[in-house]
């Protein structure tokens, strides 16, 4: 029997360079099908599948093996390829190494990138508190945005540096996790700030709070979303429901229900409107306690709920008269005289009658003689005029800049031109040797006239400056605090700095809402990190100023030297140094 | 030591004599000029504007324009870094010179350095003559210099990065043309890099942040060209030249046990 010509029974079955081939490909399919996350058994089929093609063709070609594995290839360019790749590893872990330790150093000169050091003071203060909870900041971004990740991620690492950790930050690819993202109601480069649960350290997403991180001031808003969740204290806020006041339930522009509902969600406080004969449980057999603090009988307020006025359990506590038209019943007057007596805190908007044979609240005979007695001052039965006002709006408003140097004003002597504006307001007698401290006065050419009957036509002529009114930079709202019961009081000459429309005026820049909110924080002596916040400069370098072209001239100057000095410069200096050697060359 | 500084004493001169260099400066001195110039006359012509009360003054600082145009060179590098390295080693190599460069008595790794500083040093005299376009505005505008200096310092670890890798290929290759390609090849891809990240975050998403932090973007524009200094971002750019300048004295190396 004789062997085909055409076999030569020394080549493999299988050409070894096919077995190569298929080893390569079955590898690249193990690894792709790893990588998709498709099913064990085919990436690691195809990773057996590609081992025992490679080790086919070894068995294939011993002799080509052996000389591959003692040849100079594998013994330098091996060890090199060793050597190299432990060396990236290495690299990498000294690169992961320094990363985690975040050492960075802001030169801009500006707080885009790192904490402005007022922001630090109002974060060092809060960490110290123990009862502070821990906050996390939780910043969503995708891949795409990891540059400005990036960048906001130095000013979080700060938050969490001048925290000692109690301020932590963390960031969710909302790609890969975007049932976080609508947990929080967040959308993509949106920072959430929440609140730690104690127990389990995670984050809570129901009061979660919002932040704009494109901001300018996002420190500043971060800063103020954080207050907002660790609020401290139990601060609560009584508004009498008085005939013809202002409401804290009523939402139109000539309520309060803004005020409120910031105070109670922003800052955390009680905020109730009650009834004037809930004071009257002030009147009520009392017992003292053995530390001198006096237990009130619980009363109970227009919704029902349990008031207890002077609760020593209260951080800060301050009943508010919001306007009205009408005076209290006698017993009422006394109970709230009582009130203040006991070292009650208290905050009067004075609002003008509509006749004047009608007493204002604010006005009640007993009730202001208590205040002028006590604290100094009372509220004047006079309508301020402001001529300029009158004779360019035809209005009897009355705005002013001049504040005084009080807390309660700080804010608005930061910047100047900051407006507040009263209608009709009241002037207040400040007593000459009081300690009370004048917030706002009408500007110098401003008069008082009687009462009027705003019910009937009120003419010019009636609102003419005659010689027996009084005028001049007016009182209009003041505060002052009684040294020996401990009582503070501000008096404010008219009710608008408690309605809603002051939010639109703010865009007018009118900051009558300040006068209100600070007013309460002022008498519960409430520590007002945000009004803080409202005081800190943002920084600004003034190396950053914009560029600015003193005329078009200058324009042609500097393209001349860019577009031509420069480059043909040295393209001319290449031309001289070719010729220079070329010339040594010849 | 003396054997590396003997080598880069020699590169640069080699590197100054030869008007090869000059052009390239030349080439991106008028591409950047350009572009400056083109940036400078619309802020003029906004101030114009704004001043017959047409439109709002501009708020770009003369900081700002000099980090557009750092922004812009480091761009150019992936173009720039090549043509200053394809001939270090190449040339070498064709002409037969690296062979006896390998018998003189100096480590290769002497040798790869002072080839990568000679033309490092180039690359910062370019860096020093591009600040003409800062000093003109000078007198315009203040400059933020905390800011522009640690956008230089960027640029000229950036740079040196992008001449490390070019340098692998002019040693791999002895074709100067292949060899600049592939360089060119490579800093895009670094400086790319953040984009693959997005497209393979899709299905590998550890890998795209690992793939992201290995590119130069994430390491210079968001924060170096911005005024923010780093340690890993200053590391970043380390390890990267001592990486690939370690690769090429590897390749230089292979030569004496090939032959």
């Amino acid at each position: 029997m004789t062997t085909p010509k055409n076999i030569n029974t020394n080549d493999p079955i299988i050409p070894p360079t096919i077995l190569i081939g298929i080893t390569i490909l079955a590898y690249v399919i193990g690894l792709i099908s790893y990588l998709y996350g498709a099913e064990d058994v085919q990436s690691l089929g195809a990773l057996g599948v590609g081992t025992i093609s490679l080790i086919a063709a070894g068995v294939m070609n011993p002799q080509e093996v052996m000389a591959i594995l003692r040849g100079r290839s594998m013994s330098f360019g091996g060890t090199a390829i060793i050597i190299t790749a432990l060396l990236l590893v290495a690299f990498g872990v000294i690169y992961a190494l320094v990363a985690s330790q975040k050492w960075q150093k802001d030169l801009t000169g500006t707080d885009e990138f790192s904490l402005n050091p007022g922001v630090r003071e109002v974060i060092e203060t809060l960490a110290a508190d123990p009862t502070v909870p821990d906050v996390r900041i939780i910043g969503f971004y995708t891949i795409e945005q990891a540059t400005s990740r990036d960048q906001i991620e130095l000013l979080l690492s700060d938050f969490e540096e001048a925290s000692g950790g109690k301020i932590s930050y963390e960031f969710i690819d909302p790609n890969r996790a975007p049932l976080a993202l609508e947990s929080y109601g967040a959308t993509a480069s949106q920072l959430v700030v929440a609140r730690l649960d104690a127990e389990t350290g995670e984050a809570i997403p129901e009061d979660a709070q919002l932040v704009n991180s494109f901001s300018r001031e996002r420190q500043l808003l971060i800063t103020d979303s954080v207050i907002t969740l660790t609020a401290r204290g139990d601060f609560r806020a009584y508004f009498l429901n008085v005939e013809s006041g202002i409401s804290i339930s009523d939402s139109s522009d000539v309520g309060a229900d803004f005020l409120a509902n910031q105070l109670r969600e922003r800052y955390g406080w009680t905020v109730e409107e009650v009834s004037p004969l809930s004071l009257l449980s002030l009147l009520e057999e009392e017992s003292s306690e053995e530390d001198g603090s006096v237990q009130i009988e619980r009363a109970t307020g227009i919704l029902g709920e349990d008031i207890t006025y002077l609760d020593p359990a209260a951080d800060g506590e301050v009943v508010v008269i919001p306007g009205g038209q009408e005076t209290l019943p006698q017993n009422v007057t006394a109970a709230l005289i009582r009130y203040m007596e006991a070292g009650g805190d208290v905050v009067i908007f004075a609002d003008q009658s509509p006749t004047p044979d009608q007493m204002p609240l604010a006005l009640e005979e007993t009730l202001s003689d208590y205040l002028y007695e006590s604290f100094g001052m009372r509220v004047n039965n006079d309508l301020v005029i402001d001529p300029r006002a009158l004779t360019q709006l035809g209005t009897l408003a009355v705005q002013t800049t001049d504040f005084g140097t009080h807390p309660i004003t700080d804010q608005l002597t930061v910047d100047e031109g900051l407006v507040v504006q009263l209608q009709m307001p009241h002037s207040l007698d400040i007593a000459a040797e009081s300690n009370a401290t004048v917030l706002m006065r009408s500007d110098s050419v401003a008069y008082t006239k009687p009462a009027l009957d705003l019910t009937a036509e009120i003419t010019m002529e009636m609102l003419q400056q005659t010689r027996d009114d009084v005028s001049g930079a007016l009182p209009i709202a003041a505060a002052a605090e009684n040294p020996e019961t401990g009582s503070r009081l501000v008096l404010i000459g008219g009710a608008d700095p408690l309605l809603n429309v002051n939010i639109q005026l703010l865009n007018l820049g009118i900051f009558n809402y300040i006068i209100a909110q600070e007013s309460l924080f002022w008498t519960t002596d409430y520590e007002n990190m945000a009004g803080t916040l409202a005081n800190i400069p943002t920084l600004v370098n003034e190396q950053n100023a914009p560029i600015n072209f003193a005329n078009p001239g200058v324009v042609n100057t500097i393209n001349l030297v860019v577009l031509f000095i420069l480059p043909f410069g040295i393209l001319g200096s290449g031309i001289f140094v070719w010729w220079v050697r070329r010339e040594r060359a010849a | 030591m003396r054997a590396l500084f003997a080598v880069y004493k020699r590169e640069v001169a080699l590197i100054f004599r030869s008007p090869i260099a000059y052009a390239i400066a030349f080439a991106l001195f008028i591409f950047v000029g350009f572009m400056f110039a083109s940036n400078i006359v619309a802020i003029a012509n906004q101030q114009l504007s704004a001043g017959s009360g047409f439109s709002q003054p501009p708020s770009v600082s003369a900081t700002d324009i000099g980090q557009n145009t750092l922004s812009l060179i480091t761009f150019l590098m992936f173009l720039v870094a090549p043509l200053l390295t394809m001939r270090l080693l190449s040339e070498e190599a064709r002409e037969g010179t690296l062979e006896v460069l390998m018998t003189l008595p100096m480590g290769d790794w002497a040798f790869v350095l002072g080839k990568f500083f000679a033309a490092w040093t180039l690359y910062s005299v370019i860096l020093l003559l591009s600040t003409v376009h800062l000093i003109v505005l000078m007198p315009y505008g203040p400059v933020n210099f905390p800011v522009m200096g640690a956008a230089y310092l960027g640029a000229w670890l950036y740079g040196g990065a992008a001449l490390a890798i070019t340098l692998v290929w002019s040693a791999i290759t002895e074709d100067q043309i292949v060899s600049a390609f592939l360089g060119a090849a490579s800093i895009l891809v670094f400086f790319l890099m953040d984009q693959f990240a997005v497209i393979a975050s899709g299905q590998f998403a550890s890998v795209a942040d690992v793939m992201r932090q290995m590119g130069f973007i994430p390491h210079y524009q968001a924060t170096m060209l911005s005024g923010i200094l780093r340690a890993e971002d200053v590391l970043y750019f380390g390890l990267v030249m001592t990486a690939a300048i370690f690769i090429t004295t590897l390749i230089v190396g292979t030569r004496r046990w090939r032959a």
